[in-house]
């Protein structure tokens, strides 16, 4: 085995938000870097992985991409059990997401693990803007920059608006949760030994890069 | 109609629920069994022993014995023959695979008495050929009377005939026997159905064999009958297991899982939600619209707008049939495959068996159904397959969330469709044990890969690559020497090795889990719910808590039931329900009409906009009524009175509002709970007691500092003395504000002008009173509209002590939201609880009566007159309260009233026969008032305490 395999970090990242907030096709921009306007809908959850360098560490992603129906909802408890990440999407043009990513937070703030790093992310930046002029389309935008910028200050979370379909801030939000992710890990390793949660793969076997495995949908 | 029957439904399900929901009824046993509607009831049942023919069988029996082969005329099964209001149903009680039928009764063409001297015996000859003779096991009478009530209901059926043959004109098995030449049913052109008729069936009809297995059952209707009047027998079973042909499986999945009988049942009715609901929109169309392009986008029928628009029909059509699933995702995909071989109309029926009957729950707005189905799964894996559950285990592997979507989409999403149809077959035939044979199955022929995977994502790709190669051929598990599809060995293990798996394991496992699934929704749920109340000001989050367990608990009427409910407002029954659990002033048992004329009131007034009142709008309420400041209180009391609007409230209302407040107060009037000033009257008098008796201490040489004075840890009060003081002053209060409320009412012509002036001479009482009542009957005449204003209201209430007093600190109080509901006890529970919380009570009355003490002592001169403590400013302390002073006094006066035998483990706290407080204990000789021995050693025992404290 090479020696950044020995580096090799495990995350659980789970996504969440309102159905049709663009939860997937940000899964697919950062994981195969592609776009699909009429995505099938995730029924339960999908899973994917995708590996990546961020400074010296080699972050293997467990993304888990939650179905968005409301009633789907019950179900999350059983994906964002031990994650380690997770990025709270909302539309920037539905007011309604935003609340509901709201919850979301307060939700994993209760219900998950103590050390989970949140990353609030509006979504759809694309559609504010005007793809001519690059200019902002009034009223086109229903969540101000300061609504999003003022809820992760209050939470203590990481915010970024993003465009799935442009790819604008996509790898920057799991880059940035790449960084943020070893410390945590290693605060935790002190206290409890590789039990659960953080599974450290020192011997993962040479995969593509891109290790597309849906969740059989 | 409809709104009826779902209302008859609904109170059906209740009463099912309330039976007990483990038992079922044998109307719902034999309904469940036979796949038939809810709105069949037995009529007769009788043990039987019966043949089934038809001429094909003798046809062929007769040529094969003509050819010198011997075969057996048609055997004879035994078992229960059922007559229905719709249907007679039999089923073999030895081997239930060996012979059932269901005959829809307008199939049965002549009916015939067999002659037989001992028995009694008929002969039915249905339209499509089959011949059941039978004979009944009993005594004859009985047997006549069912052959009876068999013939009157066939009568009744008789015009329905016509209707039942135009509607089999429509199903393919007749159409196959029509061009046949083996049907009298004459049936011109091949009934089409589903998109595969379109645009292709799916997979390939060679490999299939779909000649072969029409064939088979095109041989198998002739001699067993089809979809009306159909024989079920071993072959049939089979030949659902081989997987269905293209053009029968619409009709098959109808008839296997009991939809035709729906769907013959209810003619028209899936036009007429289209019609009915053309153009509305609701929540459910908007998360439909989101997926149609999203389901089964490979098969060519969905890249089409015909595809897409039968899809939204059903979809649609279903979520107003079913608003409380609405939609689910996954029922677009399992929407979507049933169209490829089904009409809409047929998928819409089937659609609504499979959802509220095969997998109930499975799509609700809490997919309890599937989760708890995950749980089950979860055990049956650790139960046969235990080493790849600890392996599973040890990895952290959650398989539930990896086989969730194979049970909500019947792998539909998952496996390949032409396999995945198989399931379906079985599925609507067998029911939901074929979802986890067929999961066990997956787990079992992956065991060895499985061993080696070590987290979800490797378990995940296992699965993934093992379903896509269902049609790679390997070795047959079962038999080592040949060649199969992993999809055949699949098959075989699923129906083979775990045909184990029945629904009675599943059912037990179901009911073992419930409990912990529900909890785990419940809690989420709640906690979502809770999350989206607006803010409240008065109400904390633990109090919000208590009011959603209680509200939920009114509204599912205590049950045990499903956690499924969005949407679910309170209607008014409830809601008095809700309140009498929560409020002291209302009696659940005693419902006079002026209570539920003020409740229907406060209904009224906080229900939302479109009169409904859900747990937000009485959140809303709640958290206004019990505001603690008294001005926003009153001002929120009166608002309740303002019907319109104006800020004018009339002379009528003002008089329910005055019989409102006599309402409200009456545990107080009638001295159930003692209220502040009745408290601190108490509490002024012990206090006074204890330092007369200090200073007779002292007079008699004790030296005593103040830290020496140790207060008794009991208090002993004359109750009925206060609790008459308190009526009084609520009598008083009630008729006094009537009185000043008019006098201080506006006519309504003059809105400045008072209706009688404000300055009443005191010292002259009689000329006041006959003024009066004058005045009063003035404000009275009908002929003179009055009214009052929210500040006439509230400046009539802070002039009267006690009503004052009241909204100050009983009012808000007396809304339990402190209580949880598992604190529900029973009677005798409930008096001991009351015990506890008095001696806790008794023991803050003691220590507000040192503080009193204290100051008094430091004041310098003792009060010493009675009259100056009871007349003593109020609002000096008005605002400290002795806590819960309601369960004191109920305790104390429910220990008056019931229970004699009991008195000592309370006498010490509470003693009417005692006048006054000259029994709290200072001294040894004070032991002489003590009658009763047991209650004399525990009092001495107290005292000893009392006077070793003072020793320290």
């Amino acid at each position: 085995m090479s020696s950044p395999a020995t580096n090799q970090i495990s995350v659980k990242l789970v996504l969440l938000g309102e159905a049709a907030v663009g939860k997937s096709s940000l899964v697919l921009r950062f994981v195969s870097n592609d776009f699909e306007e009429n995505k099938e809908p995730t029924i339960g959850a999908a899973f994917l992985t995708q590996r990546c360098t961020i400074g010296d560490k080699y972050i293997k992603f467990e993304i888990w991409d939650t179905a968005g129906q409301e009633r789907f909802a019950n179900l999350t408890p059983l994906y964002y059990r031990n994650a380690q990440a997770a990025l709270v999407v909302y539309d920037i043009t539905k007011p309604a997401s935003f609340i509901k990513a709201r919850h979301w937070v307060k939700e994993l703030h209760e219900q998950a693990s103590k050390n989970i790093i949140i990353a609030l992310v509006g979504n759809k930046y694309d559609l504010t803007l005007d793809s001519e002029t690059g200019e902002e389309i009034e009223g086109s935008r229903k969540v101000s920059l300061e609504e999003g910028q003022n809820l992760a200050e209050e939470e203590n979370l990481l915010f970024f608006e993003s465009s799935a379909k442009t790819g604008y801030n996509v790898n920057e939000m799991f880059t940035t949760i790449g960084e943020k992710i070893p410390e945590a890990i290693a605060k935790k390793d002190n206290t409890r030994d590789q039990s659960g949660g953080n599974r450290i793969d020192l011997n993962a076997p040479a995969e593509n890069d891109i290790h597309d495995s849906s969740c059989s949908c | 109609m409809d709104f009826i029957k779902d209302i008859a439904n609904k109170a059906q399900r209740i009463l099912d629920n309330t039976n007990s929901p483990k038992k079922l009824t044998k109307d719902e046993l034999l309904r469940r069994e036979f796949r038939l509607p809810d709105t069949e009831s037995i009529v007769d049942e009788s043990l039987v022993e019966l043949t089934i023919s038809t001429s094909y069988l003798r046809a062929r029996i007769d040529r094969l014995r003509k050819t010198g082969i011997f075969v057996e005329g048609p055997a004879t099964f035994n078992g229960k023959l059922t007559l229905l209001d719709n249907f007679v149903v039999f089923k073999d009680s030895y081997n239930s695979m060996a012979c059932s039928f269901v005959i829809e009764l307008p199939m049965v063409q002549r009916i015939q008495r067999i002659r037989r001297a001992y028995d009694f015996a008929i002969s039915l000859l249905t339209t499509n050929g089959l011949e059941v003779t039978i004979k009944f096991i009993g005594i004859k009478s009985q047997c006549e009377l069912f052959g009876q009530r068999l013939i009157k209901l066939l009568k009744q059926r008789l015009p329905e005939v016509d209707a039942m043959t135009n509607f089999r004109m429509g199903l393919y098995s007749e159409y196959l026997l029509s061009k046949n030449g083996c049907n009298t049913l004459l049936v011109k052109g091949p009934p089409t159905g589903g998109l595969g008729w379109v645009f292709k069936f799916p997979g390939n009809a060679l490999k299939l064999n779909d000649r072969l297995k029409m064939k088979k059952w095109f041989d198998y209707f002739r001699e067993n009958g089809r979809n009306f009047a159909m024989v079920h027998s071993v072959p049939f079973y089979k030949l659902v297991s081989y997987g269905l042909p293209n053009k029968l499986r619409g009709e098959l999945w109808e008839t296997c899982c009991g939809s035709i009988y729906l769907r013959y049942m209810h003619e028209d009715e899936y036009l007429r939600i289209l019609v009915d609901h053309d153009g509305e929109k609701s929540f459910a169309i908007e998360e439909i619209e989101k997926d149609l392009n999203r389901s089964l986008p490979e098969y060519p029928a969905y890249q089409n707008p015909e595809g897409i628009n039968r899809l939204r029909r059903v979809l649609t059509a279903y979520s107003w049939k079913n608003p409380e699933v609405g939609y689910c995702q996954a029922m677009n995909i399992v929407t979507a495959a049933l169209l490829i071989y089904m009409s809409e109309e047929q998928v819409f029926w089937c659609l609504s068996v499979l959802v509220d009957k095969i997998i109930p729950g499975y799509y609700s707005k809490t997919m309890y159904g599937v989760l708890l189905d995950q749980k089950v799964f979860e055990a049956l894996v650790l139960k046969t397959l235990p080493v790849i559950s600890e392996h599973f285990a040890k990895h952290d592997i959650q398989l539930s969330i990896v086989s969730l979507p194979w049970f909500l989409s019947f792998f539909l999403s998952t496996m390949p469709l032409i396999h995945a149809f198989r399931v379906v077959d079985m599925m609507l035939l067998h029911g939901p044990k074929v979802l986890f044979q067929v999961a066990m199955a997956v787990i079992r022929v992956n065991g060895d890969e499985l061993l080696k995977c070590e987290d979800d994502g490797e378990c995940i790709s296992i699965f993934k690559e093992y379903f896509s190669s269902l049609d790679e051929t390997e070795e047959s598990l079962f038999h080592r020497d040949r060649m199969r599809t992993k999809f055949d060995n699949l098959w075989e293990v699923a129906f083979r090795e775990f045909s184990i798996i029945d629904d009675k394991i599943i059912l037990q496992l179901r009911k073992k889990f419930e409990n912990e699934v529900f909890q785990g929704i419940e809690t989420f749920v709640k906690r979502a719910e809770l999350r989206n109340l607006p803010k409240t000001h008065n109400l904390n989050t633990e109090q919000l808590s208590n009011i959603y367990d209680r509200y939920y608990n009114v509204l599912m009427g205590g049950q045990e039931s499903p956690p499924d409910r969005s949407a679910c407002n309170m209607d008014f029954v409830s809601f008095e329900n809700f309140m009498s659990q929560l409020v002291s002033w209302i009696d659940a048992a005693d419902r006079t009409a002026k209570q539920t004329e003020f409740l229907k009131r406060l209904y009224r007034q906080w229900s939302s906009a479109d009169g409904e009142m859900s747990l937000e709008s009485l959140v809303i309420g709640l958290d206004k009524i019990i505001d603690r400041d008294i001005m926003n209180s009153l001002s929120n009391f009166i608002s309740l009175y303002d019907d319109e609007g104006t800020g004018r409230i009339g002379k009528e209302t003002v008089i329910q509002l005055a019989e409102d407040l006599i309402l409200i107060t009456t545990p107080w009037r009638e001295g159930r709970i003692f209220d502040d000033i009745t408290n601190q009257n108490i509490e002024a008098e012990i206090a006074k007691k204890i330092i007369q008796r200090r200073e007779v201490l002292k007079e008699q040489g004790v030296d005593i500092t103040d830290d020496d004075i140790k207060l008794p840890d009991e208090v002993r009060f004359n109750e009925e003395k206060w609790q008459g003081r308190q009526a009084e002053r609520y009598l008083t209060s009630s008729s006094n504000f009537l009185k000043m409320i008019f006098q201080y009412a506006q006519p309504a012509e003059d809105p400045d002008k008072p209706l009688i002036s404000l300055s009443d001479d005191e010292d002259d009482e009689k000329k006041d009173k006959q003024e009066n009542s004058i005045k009063h009957n003035a404000a009275l005449d009908p002929s003179r509209p009055v009214y009052i204003t929210p500040s006439t209201f509230r400046m009539v209430i802070l002039a009267d002590e006690t009503y004052e007093s009241f909204f100050r600190t009983e009012f808000w109080k007396s809304f339990r939201v402190n209580e949880k509901i598992s604190e529900k006890l029973g009677v005798v529970d409930n008096l001991r609880g009351m015990f506890t919380h008095f001696l806790a009570d008794g023991r803050r009355v003691a220590v507000q009566v040192r503080k009193r003490m204290d100051e008094a002592t430091k004041n310098a001169k003792p009060i010493s007159d009675t009259g100056s403590t009871e007349n003593r400013p109020r609002a000096a302390s008005s605002n400290t309260s002795i806590g819960s002073k309601s369960t004191r006094s109920r305790a104390s006066s429910s220990l008056n009233d019931d229970d004699d035998d009991d008195d000592d483990d309370f006498g010490n706290f509470v003693g009417a026969d005692y006048d006054e407080l000259n029994d709290i204990p200072t001294g040894g000789n004070e032991l002489s008032v003590l009658h009763d021995a047991k209650e004399m050693e525990k009092e001495s025992e107290l005292v000893r305490g009392f006077e070793s404290a003072k020793l320290e």
